[in-house]
């Protein structure tokens, strides 16, 4: 009991060691805060590319027919399917045209499995009953269309506008145009869309992409799927290929397959390798903190030699004596983590109320980003950082601790 | 002369050695120094400064260790048990009480008494610490810390915590070294009256020749072995 009643006193003994304290709190919480932020922009960025787009995308270089679609079974850790139509046309709104990307979809299917109803900018979508429009809403008689934002912006078209799609077929040098009424902009947050996309409706992606033939049979050209898990897309993506080829009566020649993944893969890996660099740089943030705590109690037991004597005089082992300087290390350590993590806490879920406080300005603009990236902090490498700044902390306890306990007791009752 | 009767020595050297490195010249502060005491004998030993009696004392009480010899301790051979054992017979069996008190300045003067018994694993209970101290006559000083206490009065709690354990060997190193004359003799009367009814021996190391006196026995250290005390050293 005294070996606990000496080492906390002893803490408490000397300022500096509260500077310690305050030295390994800081750290953990710098190290909570950064890793949130980092962790906060990636999960973020996966977001982003996610949003609206599947999980693993499968094209078909013949349209095949919507209806053979109930021939896939069940594919474990997929949630759902959706048809897709992609290709790529020209928008035109008064005298500017632009080049995008056109995504015919079935939003009542879209609805249940994509985030697209987070999106829109111009229209709440009931997904009971969902409507591409406002009900009651002049069209002119076009079809609806969602475009994304930034090409929406470089078009200068807002919801209510009407802008023509034209289309050139391969084998053809008809020009196929279509008036449509925007009834949303969305921003998603996905480049990929927002810069080029614009959705429609199935029937009128055929009517423009589609030959006779393909819009008779109902033809869709791809395949989004949705999963349980989104990081397992590249151990699903052969499973899924597996199922549907056959399903659908296809051989693998003129399917093709990709994931989110694989079309992320470099910008998503450069984020890991930041966050894997941060990781490495905030380590070595704990190990100073680790030498403070060092030279904290090498002070401290150079302090308390005389004491260490006469412990060893009233019959501590040589373990007791050692104990006493580990226990002050781990309480530092402790007080530490405490501080640390509770500020880290603090500081990182409150990250954006607090840099606004102090500097007037939004810690992630959504003026310059679009949106905002709140820290994302996970309990288990906050467990993983406080069990490390603990653990730095003990370490650096043993040499004081051994040099002090393994004194001889005359000598250290010398000692003033 | 002691009342007890003796049959083995609380505490024994023979042919202690002790001798400290100067360079390449080795100082002998011990030369083959024998040494005996038996339960309820308190000796005194004397010797001008320098003679080594500290470093004698030391080494009787196991803080220090002979560069030859043997120290019996209850007839346990202390020149062959390890340093666990004798850290056990050094907080079981004997208890110090230095000149400059060795009080732990954070822990009051209650807990400066029952933190002996916590580490010698010879724990004799709260109210044993509490008698003690009302012994020594600081029963309303239990929650003062050492800087709190006069000097007589810390000594008393060195004295308190000395006898805590119930040792066989009270080793004193001049005790009243740092105290005035008046708290000396109270401290002194005080810790011959507490030896004398716990039984205990007692090694007391002192300049003071009156206090020598009141021992049952007194020894003069020079050159590195005891001689009877009425022999003068010469200069």
């Amino acid at each position: 009991m005294y070996m606990i009643k000496l080492a906390w006193i002893y803490v408490h003994a000397r300022i500096i060691n509260y500077i310690a304290v305050v030295v390994v709190g800081l750290t953990l919480m710098a190290s909570i805060v950064v890793i949130g932020v980092t962790d906060g922009m990636l999960v973020d960025m996966e977001r982003r590319i996610r949003n609206l787009g599947e999980q693993v995308a499968i094209s078909f270089r013949t349209p095949i027919p919507e209806a053979n679609l109930s021939n896939i079974s069940n594919i474990k850790g997929v949630k759902g399917f959706t048809p897709l139509i992609m290709d790529y046309a020209l928008l035109k709104h008064g005298m500017i045209t632009e080049p995008g990307v056109a995504y015919g979809i079935d939003l009542k299917k879209e609805l249940k499995l994509s985030s697209i109803a987070e999106h829109l900018q111009d229209i709440r979508i009931d997904p009971e009953n969902p409507e591409w429009v406002v009900p009651d809403t002049d069209t002119g008689g076009n079809s609806p269309a969602f475009v994304g934002i930034n090409l929406a912006e470089r078009l200068g078209v807002r919801a209510g506008d009407t802008m023509t799609v034209s289309y050139s077929p391969p084998d053809s040098n008809k020009l196929v145009s279509k008036n449509f009424y925007v009834s949303s902009i969305f921003s998603s947050g996905s480049p990929l869309k927002d810069r080029n996309g614009f959705f429609i409706k199935l029937d009128d992606a055929r009517q423009l992409f589609m030959t006779e033939g393909e819009q008779k049979i109902k033809g869709v050209s791809g395949l989004s799927f949705f999963l349980n898990n989104p990081e397992e897309a590249n151990e699903l993506e052969v499973p899924i290929l597996k199922n549907i080829v056959p399903a659908l009566g296809l051989s693998y020649r003129g399917v093709y397959s990709t994931t989110w993944q694989k079309r992320w893969k470099s910008i998503h890996d450069g984020m890991a390798y930041e966050n894997m660099l941060m990781e490495v740089v905030l380590f070595f943030m704990n190990l100073s903190s680790g030498f403070c705590v060092f030279a904290v109690l090498a002070t401290l037991a150079s302090r308390r030699v005389r004491d260490v004597g006469l412990l060893r005089c009233i019959g501590a082992k040589r373990v007791n004596t050692i104990g006493i300087f580990l226990l002050v290390g781990l309480f530092i350590g402790l007080m530490g983590v405490i501080l640390g993590v509770g500020a880290g806490y603090l500081v990182g879920l409150n990250l954006s109320d607090i840099w606004e406080f102090l500097t007037d300005q939004p810690f992630y603009s959504p003026q310059l980003f679009g949106h905002t990236s709140p820290p994302v902090i996970y309990t288990w490498k906050v467990a993983i950082y406080a069990g490390a700044a603990l653990f730095i902390s003990l370490l650096s306890a043993l040499y004081p601790a051994f040099s002090a306990g393994c004194r001889e007791p005359v000598t250290a009752l010398k000692e003033e | 002369m002691s009342e007890f009767i003796h049959t083995e020595p609380v505490m024994q050297a023979k042919k202690l050695y002790k001798s400290f490195h100067d360079g390449e010249k080795e100082l002998g502060i011990l030369k083959g120094l024998e040494f005996s005491v038996y339960s309820g004998e308190s000796i005194a030993i004397i010797g001008r400064s320098g003679t080594g009696k500290s470093t004698f004392l030391n080494t009787l009480g196991l803080l220090d260790t002979p560069t030859s010899g043997e120290i019996f301790i209850n007839g346990v051979d202390t020149s062959c048990i390890s340093d666990a054992a004798k850290t056990k017979i050094r907080g079981q069996e004997i208890g110090f009480v230095f000149q400059q008190y060795h009080l732990f300045g954070d822990l009051t003067a209650l807990d400066n008494v029952l933190i002996a018994g916590n580490f010698a694993r010879k724990n004799m209970g709260k109210k044993f610490a509490l008698e003690l101290l009302d012994k020594v006559g600081l029963s309303d000083r239990l929650k003062h810390k050492p800087s709190k206490l006069s000097g007589g009065e810390q000594q008393r709690v060195a004295i308190a915590r000395a006898l805590y354990t119930d040792p066989a060997i009270l080793l004193c190193d001049e005790p009243t070294g740092n105290l005035d004359p008046q708290s000396g003799s109270e401290v002194m009367d005080m810790l011959f009256d507490v030896v004398k009814s716990q039984g205990a021996a007692m090694v007391l190391v002192t300049h003071d020749k009156q206090l020598a006196d009141v021992a049952s026995k007194s020894y003069r250290l020079f050159e590195g072995v005891l001689a009877d005390s009425v022999f003068d050293p010469p200069i």
